[in-house]
């Protein structure tokens, strides 16, 4: 069963990847930067899948999508919520994570999955989730919330982060005390990466149907 | 080692149902406030609106109700005066020259004449009695009568019972879109023309004056009081209120009412 969990999950960009490229022409910078998240995703996935045959340590690949997912969404969230006062502080936790994730890969978890890296990455994405949303709360940019593709997204972002969360937090000490039922408690990774995929579709479906420019619409009150 | 690997386990798993729950809680927290909070602000617009509608609708209606107690007041009470200073007069003066006599007779017609054509602009009584249509014929004729530009009345369609309401606002902006061709349009021919339908009226003022400007041609009409008094008007009758240049020039006013059946009588 987790192994056909893992292999939907890795199926599942496809499906959103459909819906980029059909309406790719009409998506906004954003939504493209999120098409490309959805084909390094696949990418990563499929060469995780040779990464035996290589004899690569998939801890390489992990920490390089890790790095990779993190820099588009970070963009993405930084394009989305614009922060004035806050900037610096934002390029600041950026640049932040990306030198902490360097330093965990070559000398702390060199040979290991790099929970840190993963823990880390979901503490921010986590916390711009809710700002996201909270700025939604602040605007009020229209009453039909779910039609906006970036809505969707951050739903997606939340659910993912949080749900991964206490499997980063506890990857270290699940794979010391039982190594070989690692895969069943990954699972939990595999499902929420489908339910991601899935949310990423429903905003991709949005933003072509509705043939969106803005991921945050004006007020229409 | 057993129990601690469990116990790990336990808490790995309700730690993620309790993350994931509580994501889920703010996104539907946040779909739920938002519509609340939106909600909530429309109504509080709507109420607004209305009571900004209501306050217009008593400020226009105490302005005719005040007219119609001038008119009344000005015919009864000046109207019944001045035949008593007609009759007194004659009766003073028949000592008088015959000249002079008949210099204050008119001088007391010519009073008489001003008195009733104050009352008639402040409330027609073709509107009170014959309705919207006859009291619109009757001011294009008054107003051809009394000035140089010929004022034109047609119609067509069987017309339709309306409130009295209405009809008064709807008598208001013909008279303002008139009195506009005439004093600010420099015409020289002003056409009323009445269209009626199964459940619509649509009343067209056309003038050959000198039209809107540039600015204005987006069915936009240069912004004052006689507008703002339009569309006023136009808003609590309610009705579509337009202005367009007319080829080869002028302009073409038109308003254009539903008639609501049941609410017309």
């Amino acid at each position: 069963m987790p192994n056909i969990i893992a292999f939907i999950s890795v199926l599942s960009p496809l499906i959103p990847l459909a819906f980029c490229l059909y309406h790719f022409r009409t998506f906004q910078a954003e939504l493209k930067l999120l098409c490309l998240l959805e084909v390094f995703s696949f990418i990563c996935d499929i060469l995780s899948l040779a990464v035996p045959l290589i004899k690569l340590k998939t801890n390489y690949l992990g920490t390089l999508y890790e790095i990779g997912e993190f820099t588009i969404l970070f963009f993405l969230y930084f394009g989305i919520l614009k922060p004035k006062k806050s900037k610096w502080i934002f390029i600041l936790i950026g640049f932040s994570f990306i030198l902490f994730s360097s330093l965990n890969f070559l000398f702390l978890q060199h040979e290991k999955l790099n929970s840190f890296t993963f823990l880390s990455s979901s503490i921010i994405f986590i916390w711009l989730s809710v700002v996201y949303f909270f700025s939604l709360m602040k605007d009020l940019p229209t009453y039909h919330l779910e039609q906006i593709p970036m809505f969707w997204i951050n739903t997606a972002v939340l659910i993912f982060f949080s749900g991964n969360f206490f499997l980063f937090l506890t990857t270290d000490y699940l794979i010391k005390v039982s190594p070989n039922d690692f895969m069943v408690h990954w699972s939990l990774h595999n499902i929420l990466n489908i339910v991601k995929n899935l949310l990423f579709t429903i905003a991709f479906w949005h933003a072509g149907r509705k043939g969106f420019k803005f991921l945050k619409q004006k007020t229409d009150i | 080692m057993e129990n601690s690997s469990n116990s790990v386990l336990l808490l790995f798993g309700i730690g993620s149902a309790v993350m994931i729950f509580m994501a889920s809680a703010i996104v539907l927290f946040v779909l739920f406030y938002q519509k609340r909070v939106l909600r909530e602000q429309l109504n509080q617009r709507a109420m607004e609106l209305a009571h900004q509608h209501n306050m217009l609708q008593a400020q226009i209606e105490s302005q005719e109700e005040e007219r119609r107690r001038v008119a009344k007041d000005l015919h009864d009470d000046v109207g019944l005066m001045l035949q008593a200073l007609r009759t007194t007069t004659l009766a003073v003066l028949q000592e008088a020259s015959e000249a002079d006599r008949k210099e204050v007779q008119q001088l007391v017609s010519e009073v008489d004449e001003t008195v009733r054509r104050i009352c008639w602009d402040l409330m027609p009584s073709s509107l009170e009695y014959f309705g919207l249509a006859e009291a619109t014929e009757e001011l294009c004729h008054r107003l051809s009568s009394k000035g140089n530009v010929p004022v034109v009345f047609s119609s067509s369609g069987k017309g339709l019972p309306l409130h009295k309401k209405k009809q008064t606002l709807l008598y208001r902006m013909i008279q303002e879109l008139v009195c506009n061709s005439l004093k600010h349009a420099r015409a020289t021919l002003v056409e009323v023309k009445f269209t009626w339908t199964i459940n619509s009226l649509q009343i067209n003022v056309i003038d050959n004056g000198i039209g809107f400007s540039k600015k204005s041609e987006k069915n936009q009409a240069p912004r004052g009081h006689g507008l703002l008094s339009l569309e006023n008007r136009s808003s609590l009758l309610p009705a579509n209120l337009l202005f367009e240049n007319y080829f080869p020039q002028g302009t073409n006013a038109s308003i254009t009412y539903l008639t609501i059946p049941h609410a017309e009588n």
